[in-house]
């Protein structure tokens, strides 16, 4: 028998405090795609640093093709052939397709660098794998999915191995993902190894040939992924039987909260919706249908050019995030370290920061009524911190999300916009903030979602307005939705059809 | 190593690094002390102490000053010549003691009401026209110089009312060599003003998440742009009043009074361990920077060192004060993060320094 391209054998990790793994062992064939699953926290990432060589193991060993790796450094890691392919891309917008490539390993012609020989050779590695992007565009051009792409060449052109892709296709959209995945299957052709990270379980089905779950930093389990099925999955996640992930009571609708109408603007037009008390009005559309930038206007960060926006029947001012604030929306950015968090401050500070005029109405802080504010939705919310004075800047991704989420939520708002509520969350703090949600609009508030997961989408909405080409090109109800009406409202061209003198959709 | 122990000595340096800016001022002081011993004179007297925390007094008020705007990112270059500008204008109205004459607080508010008028032009200009605090505050330092020189020339208002310059000159209180002097009372009050301010209220908080994340406060329905310029009326009233008890001490109002305040206000809320980049810092280290400032002048006075050379000698303290805190930051952040992480319980209580 050969030896595995790689194998973790018996790897413990701590950092101070936690134990981040705990013996674990993990073999990649040369040619399949491992998928690793766990919840935020259970020692993916770390298992994927030492094999970066970002982290050195405590104990236990890493073996490529049957020979222990003594040293591991990003260097020497990238010389054995291990390449990463992060949800951030690495990449430099202003170079082209080519000169990203070859960063850091140009090709030299005496001192200058052998421009012509580098395209040659980026456009045969484009080809090998059936991307139609010129080497001479530059990055800023291509969308997020052709820099994932290139991303992936760039891997090739140092004759990668071994690709690691952590949650590669949460910025993507459906037809991206599938030409993603076309390209994986290509990989798997050439004898790459693939250890692919993902929150999306639907994918694993698709594209893995194996799958570890890991809890805790212990591995649970690896299977092929033939002989296992979606629930068994996720109970080994979640260490419980999920029943449903999505939580929906019915709750009596009420007044219309929050409305649009005809909302234009950058990249949307026309967009007219509404969001009543005691609903989830779910938005549905492809990446770049202008989702988002309708929301965005719509909060005053960005401005529109006509129509307006009206809380409680009442036009907003624009262009006034404070305002769209005081007015009672709240808004949940899809950027959270970015736009979301004060990275050099408490969990406290970060959570109340939004509910401050209401906490302490004579602007005085309440310490006491402050710390039991916050610790409520740290306990609501699974927090997992040792306390609420730890610096957010430390905390992991999708506790750094949770802690924007108990930022509005202790806010009070009464209608809330959700960019992506659940992008990069595990499936046990998923199910949480479903179930919030759910509490949220049984207590009157009503919420408008954007997400790109269809599943969550059609589990969650009470009504789902699908974007297509920045206008609604339609809206279900609950009874009406499914996959296959979603995506082809999505395909649509509404904005044929309003050309064409159509009457309007809405 | 064991756990206890580890836990135990990042406690001990943790709070090294909370108190860092006392430990430089002990060493300081030691290294004063020591120098001033080899010619056979004694440096900490009480006495001495006395006289080096009344200098600190106003570089401490500049130096809140200063660090209230760079908690939101900011920076103020026009605090000196706020100082001059807003005294040479008014300082008349405090001149002598005629009996007709307003009451001396009268003067004193519209000086301090000027200069936050001022704030208010710098606050405008960043927010509202969008320019690199740098810049707007740089314009209104170079606007307000010479609107001083334009109103007084090369004269110099003297001889001010006795009471006014009791604020900058008094004492309160003899202790031994000891003198409590009004500026001390003032610059606590300020601080434990200040302090609350920053940390005990609504508006505080603002100025810190501001200052951390600009973006996300605005997302987070932050008025931002009125957080920014309310602090830059405060900032720059506050430097009008330091101008004040600048001009009581020295008994004379000129316009070209305290061209170096500005900078000696970023060293000092730098070396009291507010962080430049905005959002972390506390209050109380400006005056633990502020008195080593002014330990380092009076020492350098105490051994004769020229004045070109104690210039040379600000500039590389300048540079190890940055270095220094930037490293600081993060030590205690990080130690911060790893005792979190071994915290017994979530009621713990916040440990001194935390802002």
């Amino acid at each position: 028998m050969t030896a595995p391209l790689l194998e973790f054998r018996h790897i413990s990790k701590s950092f101070p405090g936690v134990k981040a793994l705990e013996d674990v062992s993990v073999d990649l064939r040369a040619g399949e795609v491992h998928v690793i699953v766990g919840e935020n926290g259970a020692g993916k990432s770390t298992l994927m640093k030492l094999l970066s060589g970002a982290y050195a193991a405590d104990e236990g060993e890493l073996l490529l093709e049957g020979t222990p790796l003594r040293k591991n450094s990003p260097k020497i890691s990238e010389q054995i052939g291990i390449a990463m392919i992060y949800q951030e891309l690495t990449l430099v917008p202003e170079l082209s397709v080519a000169d990203n490539i070859f960063l850091g390993h140009e090709i030299h012609k005496g001192p200058l660098l052998n421009r012509r020989e580098m395209e040659r050779r980026t456009e045969a590695l484009l080809a090998s794998i059936g991307i139609a992007v010129s080497p001479r565009t530059l990055l800023r051009n291509l969308s997020i999915a052709n820099q994932q792409m290139i991303e992936i060449t760039k891997a090739l052109s140092k004759n990668a191995k071994i690709i690691v892709f952590d949650e590669p296709t949460s910025s993507l959209t459906s037809a991206e993902i599938a030409e993603l995945f076309r390209i994986i299957a290509a990989l798997r052709e050439k004898g790459v190894g693939m250890f692919y990270i993902s929150h999306r379980l639907e994918e694993i089905f698709e594209i893995g040939d194996r799958v570890t779950i890991m809890r805790d930093g212990k591995r649970i389990s690896t299977t092929a992924i033939a002989q296992t099925s979606m629930d068994r999955i996720v109970e080994g996640i979640a260490g419980r039987r999920i029943e449903n992930v999505y939580t929906r009571t019915p709750s009596e609708r009420g007044e219309t909260l929050f409305a649009l109408r005809n909302l234009s603007g950058g990249v949307f037009k026309n967009v007219s919706l509404q969001v009543r008390s005691g609903e989830i009005v779910g938005v549905a559309g492809l990446v770049g249908s202008g989702r988002s930038e309708v929301a965005r206007a719509a909060f005053g960060i960005d401005a529109y050019k006509s129509g307006d926006v009206l809380v409680r029947g009442k036009p907003l001012p624009r262009g006034n995030p404070q305002t769209a604030s005081r007015a009672g929306i709240a808004f949940l950015p899809e950027d959270r370290k970015r736009e979301g968090l004060a990275l050099s401050l408490p969990i406290r500070e970060n959570t109340v920061i939004s509910a401050l005029s209401r906490l302490n109405p004579r602007g005085i802080i309440r310490r006491r009524k402050e710390r039991a504010a916050v610790q409520k939705y740290v306990d609501d919310l699974e927090i997992s911190t040792p306390t609420v004075e730890k610096l957010t800047n430390f905390l992991s991704g999708g506790t750094q999300q949770k802690v924007v989420l108990a930022k509005w939520l202790l806010s009070q708002a009464h209608t809330f916009i959700f960019d992506e509520p659940t992008r990069g969350i595990d499936i046990g703090s998923k199910s949480n903030i479903y179930s919030l949600m759910d509490e949220l609009v049984r207590q009157g508030a009503g919420i408008l979602m954007i997400s790109s997961e269809l599943p969550e989408v059609l589990g969650m909405s009470d009504r789902i307005y699908v974007m297509a080409q920045g206008r609604i090109a339609g809206e279900l109800s609950r009874e009406e939705a499914n996959h296959y009406a979603v995506i082809q409202l999505a395909f649509s061209r509404p904005e044929a059809a309003a050309e064409g003198g159509t009457p309007d959709e809405r | 190593m064991s756990g206890k122990t580890s836990v135990f000595s990042k406690r001990l340096l943790k709070i090294v690094t909370d108190f860092s800016s006392l430990l430089i001022l002990a060493a300081v002081f030691l290294f004063f002390e020591a120098a001033n011993a080899l010619n056979g004179d004694h440096y900490l007297t009480l006495s001495n102490i006395s006289v080096i925390l009344n200098q600190s007094c106003f570089l401490t008020i500049i130096g809140v000053a200063q660090a209230l705007v760079i908690l939101t990112g900011g920076l103020n270059l026009s605090i000196g010549s706020v100082m001059a500008f807003t005294t040479v204008m008014w300082g008349r109205m405090l001149v002598g003691n005629s009996p007709d004459s307003v009451h001396y607080l009268v003067p004193m508010a519209i000086i301090v009401g000027a200069g936050m008028a001022i704030g208010l032009v710098n606050g405008l200009l960043i927010t509202k026209l969008k320019m690199p605090p740098f810049i707007a505050t740089f314009a209104t330092m170079f606007a307000c110089r010479g609107m001083a020189w334009l109103a007084l020339g090369k004269k110099v208002i003297y001889n001010l009312n006795s009471d006014f310059r009791y604020l900058g000159t008094g004492v309160v209180e003899r202790l031994g060599a000891f003198s409590i002097t009004v500026p001390m009372i003032i610059v606590f009050l300020l601080l434990l003003g200040t302090s609350f301010l920053l940390t005990r209220t609504n508006f505080g908080r603002r100025i810190y998440f501001t200052g951390s994340n600009p973006v996300a406060a605005r997302f987070s329905g932050i008025p931002t742009d009125r957080v920014i310029i309310w602090v830059y009326v405060l900032s720059t009233g506050l430097a009008a009043f330091a101008g004040l008890l600048y001009g009581a001490r020295l008994n004379s109002f000129e316009p070209g009074m305290a061209t170096q305040a500005p900078f000696e206000a970023i060293t000092v809320a730098l070396i009291g361990g507010i962080a430049i980049t905005g959002g972390f810092g506390n209050i109380w280290g400006v005056l633990c920077g502020s008195v080593i400032v002014s330990t380092i002048y009076n020492g350098m006075n105490s051994l004769s060192v020229a004045s070109e050379l104690q210039t040379l000698v600000m500039g590389g303290l300048i540079i190890f004060a940055v270095a220094f805190n930037q490293f600081l930051i993060k030590q205690n952040m990080e130690l911060r993060n790893e005792l979190d992480d071994s915290a017994p319980d979530r009621t713990r209580r916040p440990a001194p320094g935390e802002a």
